[in-house]
């Protein structure tokens, strides 16, 4: 009998077993729009709507009429002026031309008032709506002397109230000491001791990066994730729904490079999916920065030599969670079970991630070790460029160690006959015994 | 025996545990052996154990227990060899369904490492002799059933295997189909290779096999051809053969497991 | 006689009903991880956030800030009370440092990014890696006796950061207190003392509750509910069409609404169940003090205990708002059934359990993003607002667990959302008719060749969209005539390329026919002229209508660029660029070949619709929705009567001028009565465009519409 004649290597099956996957993958439609069309318009529609809202918020804020009372108890007075600046543009904004001007209506009480009446009158619901105040300003005299605001913070249009208020009063009261110094013969800026400026010394490119590295490091870790989730499925209980799982297990290549080409494939597809995820993120939200204008101080930019020094951890990170979620989906017998166990799977990274954002969380020896945090902490000080190169070794390292071991364990598990060819879904409790059990695997 | 043995199989078992039944020995003791060029049919109701038996020779499964070799090589031992060389097809094996014709025959013939060239010439001649060039460009979740299945052969025997193994071949094809794929059998025995097929439609045991080997409860009851197995039982239709072996094969192990009666 | 007994609809109904929510509950597995675990999710989302926070707040706090200072040109007693302040600010050290290298730089005239430089790299030498950041001293240069502080800080360390907060804060003390003694020595007393403002929070504790609970309970709702809801209908619907069991259901003598309604009970009662499970769990959460409510920082620090006690008092969650309030939460109800009902229309129509699956995200957000709306306390409700589906219901069911429900508000949220799950339930009856679910496969993929060209049109159509948003308004924000220029000359005319050659590839047309270049009918022109008038009139009519229901905020218009360009242009330029331009451009493309390829298979109505949207989207400003919409059909229909892209073209760039022209305020005849008269041009114009003329009209879907498939 003559023996076959070829031999390809593991190495070589892995990869075209993987580049089979990747390509039967993005050919299925609805894969190729949710992996990848998806992020590429979600960022762009979501910043659209946040744009739009926030313009018909203040729109609508600004054209709401709001109703202030004022009232004095009895050995106070109200300050001439207090009820035109109140309802007035502010002083520094006379024409009111850039800023937009505020509508308040302020009803003025002169006979004195107890401060219980003044709070009465607060709280009292008009007979209509019109009658009604938002907010009622109490000014009292005396040892005390203070201005009180009663108003309910329950009531959309009294938190408008209060706002203004507190924008209008304090330039106010500074208008009336600038008055009293230029009576006294006074400088007026003598009354203002202390000057304080802030002056930040990281270049403007690096704030960006500051605001950049809250968010972007789970948002690395959540897109890749969140796109290793789908082909994972795919590529395991998918199989055995489509009917090919003893197909694959016929192909002339050792088995492990079978599933090693899978994971490959996933992480693949992962990789891309996080790319462009963030490829849209960083444009949109550039975008979003630019249209607001000039009140933002800083641009985001698209931080590469950050992205270029976080890619192989992201890497290897990637590998590890394609390990794992294809691992686990291989106990699925369909589509649709695969999802549902794939959903609290994926939590396990998911937490870790936001967790890391916490501000007071650093890059330490120790953390390094940690999965899933370690990646995210690296990664935000990476992008404000601290130089730990130790950790970052050491972060290396230990991911190297986990995407091996995610590997080996998904190998393990995939090729167990009881995983490869059950019909049902094994449940996720029988996962030790499985990876223990004694069972065939090739 | 003058023939090699293609397929040989040395008390063959194979147990399952499954959580709700306890174990359960899906075949015991199975003992085959298959000659090259020669066609042999395993007969059996469903839950004989054919399938099971099939998929230990091919691989997919491993036995707990017993030998099996496929063209000398040992399939516990080197399973990666025994793949290079068997063919193996079952209503299971689907196709890949977003690939197309060619590209899944591309991508089988790289695994098996054929060299570009000769791999290009092989699928050309397979397309031509299975008629898959209407549609080779066309991807297998769109291909008709029959189109599927020749598209699955062709697979099967791109590398040219020694040995082809079949769990019933014909389930769910029609006449034609049917019939195209009883005439690729035969043909497969003029170009020397064994074929071991199971089936439980007598009518193709007795048109194809050159020896037959009835299996009934994970076990061999009897090996031979047509007219052995018509001669030992005293019966001529196949029917009744098989009736009378497994009515025979229960007395036997009632024999044995009856107390103080022969261990068998 | 066999055969003829009738089961009444209710009985079919309930029927249905059991069976479904029998098989629900028999899916374990799904059933504890869509229904359950989100239960468990709460307590453990709710303790991590809380602990998280805590310890990212205690560990900051306890860090220890170096402070490099230089305090030696300010006035003694200050430099000494600052110092004393600062180190109240523990842990906290302060070590003195020489910033005279620093203070000379400001008296050099340099380029401000080398004086930036110059500044970080001294900056950075006195800090010499110990210290977190530096504050100098120095007597103001422009008026005498104030001292300046300087701060300087790195927002790139978490620490400096820290830092920064700590000595502003000690800083703002030392003010206050210079300040108050500066008014007493210099004028006696504070002139605006009894001014300090100190709020009173009237707010009953059961009001803040609500509030919080407000803002938190529709957001939760919507997620839990689909959550839920989805696990229910993808079973229901795509999952049974998959397993092959909804055909042999709909062979039943029981009509598809009945069936289709029972589908859609069940699935209301698995969100229903959800829903009050994790209700249950938030409850309980907050019940034992799991809970800080979030939100509790905005509106109640005056009264502080209120709202922030809100947990451990059991002042918030459902015993903190009363039972009655509790129960008012009711009213979400109508937004809970449209929920579910959007949810069974999109997984009825999916084939597959994917398809199904892979919908229920982009139905999740866009649920999502209307209930959000409930984040913004200052916003009130009207029984407008009320109407909008899911927007609506979330304000109202904050009114509601705030104390204040308006009966307008509630009786429009309710009747509207009634409207809207009617509507999409009755929908539901339709697709599950049997004719088109049995179908099957191939019809369904040679309907998909049938429209080939309309959908890969309306692909080209927002791929426009989208690049015209994201690539088009970058453009204009960096140089908006240059912007508009590219934008509008380049990538309008480039889309206009590709997606002609497309049409006329799929649609076997000529390109340059696809390109709708043809010469109209001078009197279709001439009509087209004629409307712009009249259309400049109705869009001047129409906006300060708008105006008052979407208000602008004021100076978004003057203070962007368009307002600078209208100020600033020239007018041949403002007409040139923001009038002509786009009427040409926009109409090449839009009215050109995505106008040909939504014609060849769509009929007339479909079409105009698609053009309104795909036009509105493109100018993507909720503030011009209407009049784009209302525009883009309009051109649509005038091309399609007058058979080619010109009068639209030379009726959008007049239309355009007069606007322009009118904002700059610089339309020719400025005021002038006769002015008035001008509209009435456009009934000469309708006029004009009904005189028929000899042109074939653009094909549209004919009777023969089955292509061949390939390979059958």
């Amino acid at each position: 009998m003559p023996a076959p004649r070829h031999r390809t290597s593991p190495f070589r099956a892995i990869l075209r077993i993987a580049k089979k996957e990747l390509l039967a993958s993005l050919r299925d439609r609805q894969t190729a729009i949710y992996t990848f069309v998806l992020p590429i318009c979600l960022y762009p529609v979501i910043f659209w709507v946040a744009i739009q809202g926030a313009l018909l918020f203040q729109g609508r804020r600004e054209h709401t009429t709001v109703s202030i009372g004022l009232a004095r108890a009895a050995d106070a007075v109200i300050p001439e002026g207090l009820p035109a600046a109140l309802a007035g543009p502010l002083p520094a904004d006379p024409e009111g031309s850039g800023q937009p001007i505020r509508v308040i209506e302020v009803d003025v009480r002169e006979e004195p008032a107890t401060h219980a009446e003044a709070e009465a009158w607060a709280l009292r619901e008009g007979s209509s709506d019109a009658d009604a105040l938002d907010a009622v300003l109490f000014l009292a005299a005396g040892d005390e002397a203070r201005a009180e605001l009663f108003y309910d913070s329950t009531e959309s249009r009294a938190t408008v109230a209060r706002a203004r208020i507190e924008e209008r009063l304090p330039p106010f009261a500074q208008s009336l000491r600038a008055q009293r110094a230029i009576e006294l013969s006074v400088a007026p800026d003598r009354l203002d001791p202390i000057a304080i400026e802030m002056h930040d010394v990281a270049p403007s490119r690096d704030r960006g990066a500051v605001a950049l590295s809250m968010m972007l490091p789970m948002l690395l870790v959540i897109m890749a994730v969140m796109g290793a989730f789908f082909p994972a499925v795919d590529l395991t209980a998918g199989e055995k729904e489509r009917g090919t799982a003893e197909t694959t297990m016929l192909l002339p290549v050792p088995r492990a490079a079978i599933h090693e080409g899978k994971i490959l494939a996933v992480c693949a597809t992962a990789v891309i999916a996080c790319f462009l995820n963030l490829l849209a993120i960083g444009l949109s939200a550039d975008h979003l920065l630019a249209s607001l204008g000039s009140a933002i101080d800083f641009r985001i930019e698209l931080p590469v030599t950050a992205l270029l020094a976080v890619a192989p951890l992201a890497l290897l990170f990637a590998f590890f969670v394609s390990a794992v979620l294809t691992g686990v989906a291989g106990l699925a017998a369909s589509f649709k079970e695969g999802q549902a166990m794939l959903g609290p799977t994926q939590m396990l990274f998911i937490l870790p991630a936001v967790a890391g954002i916490m501000p007071g969380l650093e890059l330490s020896p120790a953390m390094a070790f940690v999965p899933v945090l370690n990646v995210v902490l690296a990664f935000k000080a990476m992008l404000v460029g601290k130089a730990l190169y130790l950790e970052y070794a050491l972060t290396a390292g230990a991911l190297l160690a986990y995407a091996l071991a995610a590997i080996a364990f998904a190998v393990r598990l995939l090729s167990r006959e009881s995983v490869a060819l059950s019909g049902k879904t094994l449940p996720l409790t029988n996962v030790l015994r499985l990876l223990r059990s004694g069972g065939a695997h090739r | 025996m003058d023939r090699p043995a293609a397929i040989e199989a040395r008390g063959l078992e194979k147990v399952f545990h499954d959580p709700q039944r306890g174990d359960v020995r899906a075949v015991s003791g199975l003992d085959l052996l298959a000659l090259e060029g020669e066609i042999y049919g395993l007969l059996g109701p469903n839950g004989a154990g054919k399938t099971t038996t099939l998929r230990i020779l091919s691989t997919i499964l491993a036995p707990t227990g017993g030998t099996a070799r496929i063209a000398g090589v040992d399939v516990t031992r080197d399973p990666l060899e025994v793949r290079r060389r068997i063919g193996f097809l079952s209503s299971s094996t689907g196709l890949y369904p977003r690939l197309t014709a060619r590209e899944t025959l591309e991508y089988f013939g790289k695994l098996h490492g054929m060299p570009p060239e000769e791999l290009r010439a092989r699928v050309e001649e397979l397309l031509d002799t299975f008629d898959i060039r209407p549609f080779e460009h066309g991807r297998c979740d769109g291909l008709s059933t029959g189109q599927k299945q020749r598209v699955s052969i062709a697979r099967a025997v791109l590398h040219d295997p020694p040995v082809l193994i079949l769990d019933e071949p014909t389930t769910g094809l029609d006449i034609l189909a049917s019939s195209a794929m009883i005439d690729f059998i035969h043909s497969r025995r003029e170009a020397g290779t064994c074929v071991l097929f199971s089936t439980h439609i007598l009518s193709e045991a007795e048109r194809l096999c050159d020896r037959i080997g009835v299996i009934h409860a994970g076990r061999m009851l009897d090996v031979g051809t047509l007219d052995e197995l018509r001669e030992r039982t005293g019966r001529r239709w196949l029917e009744d053969v098989f009736k009378a072996l497994v009515d025979s094969s229960r007395e036997t192990s009632a024999i044995a497991s009856a107390p103080g009666g022969a261990r068998a | 006689m066999r055969g003829q007994r009738r089961a009444g609809t209710r009985a079919i109904v309930g029927a249905v009903l059991g069976v479904e929510l029998r098989q629900l509950a028999r899916d374990r597995r799904a059933l504890v991880l869509s229904v359950f675990l989100p239960a468990l999710l709460f307590p453990l989302l709710m303790l991590g956030q809380g602990k998280l926070e805590e310890i990212s707040r205690d560990t900051l706090a306890a860090r220890e800030v170096n402070l490099a200072v230089d305090l030696s040109l300010a006035p003694p007693d200050v430099a000494e009370r600052f110092r004393s302040l600062a180190l109240q600010r523990t842990p906290i050290e302060l070590h003195d440092k020489d910033a005279g290298e620093l203070r000379a730089l400001y008296a050099e005239v340099l380029d401000p990014a080398d004086q930036e430089l110059e500044e970080r790299r001294l900056v950075r030498g006195l800090l010499g890696g110990t210290d977190h950041l530096l504050v100098a001293a120095r007597p103001d240069l422009v008026s005498a006796g104030r001292t300046r502080f300087d701060v300087y800080y790195d927002v790139k360390d978490e620490v400096s950061r820290e830092g920064r907060g700590r000595v502003r804060d000690a800083l703002e003390e030392l003010d206050a207190e210079l300040a108050e003694k500066a008014l007493d020595d210099l004028l006696g007393g504070d002139p605006g003392r009894g001014l300090d403002l100190g709020l009173v929070d009237l707010a009953t504790a059961q009001d803040s509750s609500g509030d919080m609970l407000g803002r938190l309970l529709p957001i939760l709702a919507v997620l839990v509910l689909l959550t839920g809801g989805s696990y229910a209908a993808l079973a229901v619907f795509a999952g049974e069409r998959e397993a092959g069991t909804l055909e042999t259901l709909l062979v039943q003598p029981a009509p598809a609404s009945a069936i289709a309604f029972a589908k859609f009970l069940a699935v209301l009662c698995a969100g229903m169940v959800t829903l009050g499970v994790n209700f249950a769990s938030l409850a309980a959460c907050v019940q034992f003090g799991l809970a800080d409510l979030p939100g509790a920082g905005a509106g109640t620090e005056g009264a502080g205990g209120a709202g922030g006690a809100g947990g451990a008092g059991g002042a918030g969650g459902a015993g903190g708002v009363g039972i009655v309030r509790a129960l008012g939460a009711l009213v979400y109800l109508p937004a809970c059934i449209l929920l579910c009902a959007l949810l069974c229309l999109v997984c009825g129509r999916a084939r597959t359990f994917r398809e199904g699956q892979m919908t229920i995200f982009p139905v999740t957000l866009g649920a999502l993003v209307p209930t959000l709306v409930v984040l913004q306390p200052d916003i009130e409700t009207s029984p407008l607002l009320a109407s909008v589906p899911l927007a609506g219901a979330a304000l109202v069911l904050r009114d509601v667990l705030r104390g204040e429900p308006g009966t307008w508000n509630v009786l429009a949220m309710v009747v509207s959302h009634s409207v809207w799950s009617w509507l999409a339930i009755a929908r539901l009856a339709s697709i599950l008719d049997g004719e088109r679910l049995l179908s099957g496969s191939d019809t369904e993929a040679e309907k998909s060749q049938r429209h080939m060209v309309s959908r890969r049109t309306l692909a080209w159509g927002f791929g426009l969209v989208l690049a015209s948003y994201v690539v088009g308004s970058r453009l204009q924000s960096w140089n908006l005539a240059l912007g508009t220029v590219l934008t509008l000359w380049v990538l309008l005319p480039a889309f206009a390329f590709a997606t002609g050659r497309s049409v006329a590839r799929l649609s076997g047309a000529s390109w340059r026919d696809c390109l709708g270049w043809r010469a109209p009918a001078p009197q279709h022109l001439a009509g087209a002229l004629l409307l712009a008038p009249g259309l400049a009139w109705l869009a001047q009519v129409y906006l300060p209508w708008q105006e008052r229901l979407l208000p602008l905020p004021q100076g978004a218009l003057e203070g962007s660029a368009l307002g600078g360009a209208l100020g600033d242009w020239p007018t041949w330029q403002l007409v040139l660029l923001l009038a002509i331009s786009p009427g040409i451009c926009e109409e090449l493309v839009f009215r050109g070949p995505l106008l040909r390829g939504l014609r060849a298979d769509l009929s007339v109505p479909r079409v105009l619709a698609w053009q309104a949207l795909l036009f509105a989207a493109a100018h993507a400003s909720i503030y011009r929705l209407v009049p784009t919409a209302v525009l883009g059909a309009l051109f649509a229909a005038l091309a399609l009567r007058t058979r080619s892209v010109l009068p639209s073209a030379l009726l959008h760039a007049a239309y355009n001028t007069l606007l322009v022209l009118a904002a700059a305020e610089r339309l020719p005849w400025g005021e002038a009565a006769w002015a008035a008269w001008l509209p009435w041009l456009g009934v000469l114009g309708l006029l004009a465009l009904a005189l028929p003329a000899h042109r074939a009209p653009l094909p549209g879907p004919g009777p023969d519409a089955t292509r061949s498939l390939p390979g059958t």
